[in-house]
C-alpha cells in the first residue's frame, strides 16, 4: 500500500463512518425494522470498484467497529457486522460472476437485509418477525439499485481526481 | 493502483446483463409470494397476545383487555400496552428504542421485537369464548 492510498483509503472510511452517522438519525421507514437506505455501502461499493476487494472488506469492517464504538454498543457491532459479512460476501460472488455494478450493489442491499433478518430470527429465538422478509427484500433492491446508480456516477469522475 | 475498477463501463455481455435480471426478478418473484402467503394463509381472529424472552413464553394477555405489562430481562425492561385492540411497546431502556418506534399491532401474526432485549411481542389466533369473538367482531 503506497501512502496515497492509505490516505484515501482513510478519507474513505471517514465517509462512510459519517454516511453511517446520517443512517442511524433516520433510523427506519414505514415502521418496519430494518428497513434503511444503505447509505454506508455506497463507500463499500465504490471502494470494491475503485481499489478492490480486499480494500473494500478492510473498509467495511473498520466502519462497522468505528461507528459501533462512537455511536452504538457491543450488540450493534456484531449485528451489524453479521449482516455486512453475508452482504459483502453475495457482493464478491456477483462480482466474480459478473454482475454490473447494479447487480453487486443490489445484491449487496438484498442480502445485507436477509444476513439480518436470519439475525435476529436466532437473537429472539422466534420466527414470528420475518413477517417482515418481503418488505426487507424488496426495500434491498430499491436502495441497492439507488446505491448503484450513485457508485457508478462517482466511478465517472473518480479517476481524474484519484489516480492523477 | 491495480486497474480492476472500470470492467462495467461500456457494454456488458448480454448473457451477463440476463443473470442480473433473473436474479432481480427472482428476488421480487420471492418478496411477492412471501408476501401472499402470509397475507392470504387462513387465520384466526386475532384474540391474544404472546410475549416471548428469547424464546421462552414470557405471558399471554387478552387483545381486548386493556393493560399495561411490563417485562422484565437480565438487562433491562419493555412496558407493552394493550388498548382497543391495539399492542405497542409504550417505553423501554434498550439501546436503540426501535421497539418503541416500531408501529404498534392489532392483527393476527403481528409482532414487534426488541433485539437487545430478546423480545417479541406477538398477536395470536384467541381461543376464548363466543362472547369474545363477537366482541372483537363488533368492535
Amino acid at each position: 500500500m503506497n501512502t496515497r492510498k492509505n490516505v484515501i483509503l482513510a478519507l474513505l472510511t471517514t465517509t462512510a463512518l459519517m454516511l453511517s452517522y446520517i443512517e442511524s438519525l433516520i433510523p427506519f421507514f414505514l415502521g418496519v425494522p430494518g428497513m434503511k437506505l444503505g447509505l454506508a455501502n455506497l463507500a463499500v461499493v465504490f471502494c470494491i470498484y475503485q481499489f478492490g476487494l480486499k480494500e473494500a472488506a478492510l473498509l467495511n469492517f473498520m466502519r462497522i467497529v468505528l461507528s459501533g464504538l462512537l455511536f452504538g454498543n457491543m450488540f450493534s457491532i456484531l449485528f451489524s457486522l453479521s449482516g455486512a459479512a453475508v452482504s459483502f460476501a453475495a457482493m464478491v460472488i456477483c462480482k466474480k460472476i459478473r454482475f454490473s455494478i447494479y447487480g453487486v450493489s443490489i445484491s449487496g442491499g438484498v442480502f445485507h437485509n436477509i444476513g439480518q433478518l436470519l439475525v435476529a430470527i436466532f437473537i429472539v429465538q422466534n420466527v414470528s418477525i420475518s413477517i417482515y422478509g418481503p418488505f426487507l427484500l424488496i426495500s434491498g433492491l430499491i436502495t441497492g439499485a439507488f446505491i448503484g446508480y450513485i457508485s457508478k456516477t462517482l466511478l465517472k469522475y473518480s479517476d481524474r481526481i484519484l489516480r492523477k | 493502483m491495480a486497474d480492476l475498477s472500470k470492467e462495467f463501463e461500456g457494454s456488458i455481455h448480454l448473457k451477463y446483463r440476463k443473470r442480473e435480471i433473473i436474479f432481480v426478478v427472482t428476488v421480487l418473484v420471492l418478496a411477492l409470494i412471501w408476501f401472499a402467503v402470509q397475507k392470504y394463509l387462513p387465520t384466526g381472529n386475532a384474540g391474544e397476545v404472546q410475549i416471548t424472552v428469547g424464546g421462552e413464553i414470557y405471558g399471554t394477555y387478552s387483545l381486548s383487555e386493556e393493560k399495561e405489562i411490563p417485562i422484565r430481562v437480565e438487562n433491562g425492561y419493555n412496558i407493552v400496552s394493550i388498548s382497543n385492540g391495539v399492542v405497542r411497546v409504550t417505553e423501554a431502556d434498550c439501546p436503540d428504542l426501535l421497539c418503541v418506534k416500531m408501529h404498534s399491532i392489532s392483527k393476527e401474526n403481528q409482532a414487534i421485537c426488541c433485539l437487545p432485549h430478546r423480545v417479541v411481542v406477538r398477536i395470536i389466533e384467541g381461543n376464548e369464548g363466543e362472547e369474545d369473538w363477537i366482541d372483537s367482531e363488533t368492535y
